[in-house]
């Protein structure tokens, strides 16, 4: 896939996570339209081109944030990572694996935002967080993965398998 | 064509990956990466903005087909309020003017803080907000070119929403009153009792450190103390829904429900002339 189109594209999906996706929050959570796209990706095309994603979503996300730079970048690939590993083993094609992959995809991103936020300094005790914002997050991400999944699907039939610069 | 990726080239490219992420952590508290953003939020604005606006105008036809559902009964409620509002409004003129007479015998009229933030705020529209859920801010369309430093104090007409803690060339980040980050002294309007206030990740903020021997009552309104010289004083906060004390903790707490809805958060005031003491602890 050309690399200025993945740049552009997913640029723009971490624009609408900013911009349109906090319209759409559930009791303040916001969907993370980076997240389940980079997972259903990872799931789809395993760690390959998964991972180069997860770099790109997760640094346009820590330019357009606040937190610790890198932040998103390291949360996105731990779940890319994870996600695409599993995948690679697994060989289950049953229409819950992308609800299932995204809501595990989304659970490994907070724990590392979390780690991280907690490690630069910031209060977050774990039980103002784990359920009320990470549950939560969990379930509309899963949700949100039901009409996102396909399209992604759609767009890695086309492409089909990649090879990335460094192989 | 499918191309099977060998186990190499995948380590390759997530030590690759890991790399950035290290070397993107380890260069956050420099000045490496606030260009970057500085660049980002200038370039990204029109379409920020843009989207933004879609987004609020989204949130108008959401709410307005939820309002629908509840019109009537809003109305006479309103009404009501109304009515009542009128005669407090009334009584309020009264004190209001007693209040001027008074302040003009003691001749401290423009002195107070809470005189001094007027006229010194400029409007500014929230432009996009955090990517993820456990960080709470904006970013807003006015930068270093409009005046704004780290450290002013932003508020909207119905109170305090939070404080400048980056600023760009074009756009400014606002950490909000909300994030768990988040502290300002505030007192109680009734009592004047002091406390702290924190914010909770996706949770009504709490006014901690209260004294445990004095009654705090629901309804109580919490303004900013302006100790420690973060914020003026007097700016309304929210309304306390729940005091919290058990018989471990030395103090007690009060949940405070904030008068300014964050979640439809479009246009702020950023207070310009206040200026906060700087290397004190939010």
């Amino acid at each position: 896939m050309n690399p200025y189109l993945v740049f552009f594209g997913i640029g723009l999906l971490a624009l609408l996570q900013v911009s349109l996706m906090p319209v759409l929050a559930v009791r303040g959570v916001a969907p993370g339209l980076v997240t389940v796209v980079v997972v259903s990706w990872a799931l789809l095309q395993r760690t390959r081109s998964a991972l180069a994603w997860a770099l790109v979503g997760g640094l346009w996300l820590d330019a357009l944030g606040s937190g610790p730079f890198g932040l998103y970048t390291a949360g996105l690939l731990a779940a890319a990572a994870a996600v695409g590993q599993v995948a690679s083993v697994l060989h289950i094609t049953s229409p819950l694996l992308p609800l299932l992959m995204v809501a595990a995809g989304t659970l490994i991103a907070n724990l590392v935002h979390m780690a991280l936020l907690a490690v630069s300094g910031h209060s977050l005790p774990p039980t103002d967080v784990l359920a009320p914002l990470v549950g939560l997050e969990i379930v509309i991400n899963a949700v949100l993965s039901l009409p996102l999944y396909p399209l992604v699907a759609v767009l890695s039939r086309r492409v089909g398998g990649e090879r990335l610069p460094l192989e | 064509m499918f191309t099977h990726v060998s186990r190499r080239a995948r380590a390759r490219w997530l030590a690759l990956a890991l790399l950035v992420a290290v070397a993107a952590l380890v260069l956050s508290n420099s000045a490496v990466a606030r260009p970057v953003r500085s660049a980002t939020a200038r370039l990204t604005l029109p379409l920020q903005a843009s989207l933004s606006r879609l987004g609020n105008n989204l949130r108008t036809i959401f709410s307005t087909v939820d309002d629908l559902a509840t019109l009537r009964q809003r109305n006479a409620e309103l009404e009501a309020l109304v009515a009542s509002l009128t005669i407090e409004n009334l009584r309020l003129s009264e004190v209001e003017a007693e209040n001027e007479r008074l302040r003009a015998l003691l001749n401290f009229a423009n002195t107070t803080p809470s005189n001094s933030y007027r006229g010194g705020q400029v409007v500014g529209r929230v432009v996009s907000r955090e990517p993820g859920n456990l960080v709470e801010a904006v970013l807003i369309d006015l930068g270093e070119r409009h005046g704004i430093r780290v450290g002013m104090p932003v508020v909207t007409e119905r109170g305090l929403v939070g404080r400048v803690s980056e600023v760009y060339n074009t756009t400014s980040r606002v950490l909000l009153i909300t994030d768990s980050d988040s502290m300002v002294n505030a007192m109680l309007q009734s009592s004047r009792m002091r406390g702290v206030l924190r914010g909770r990740a996706n949770q009504p903020p709490v006014l901690d450190y209260l004294p445990p021997d004095q009654p705090v009552a629901v309804g109580d309104i919490v303004l900013t103390s302006g100790e420690a010289g973060n914020f003026p004083a007097g700016i309304p906060i929210g309304q306390v829904v729940s005091v919290e004390q058990n018989d471990v903790e030395m103090f007690q707490r009060a949940v405070v429900r904030t008068t300014v809805d964050f979640n439809s958060l479009e246009n702020v005031l950023v207070v310009t002339n206040f200026v906060p003491i700087p290397d004190l602890p939010r």
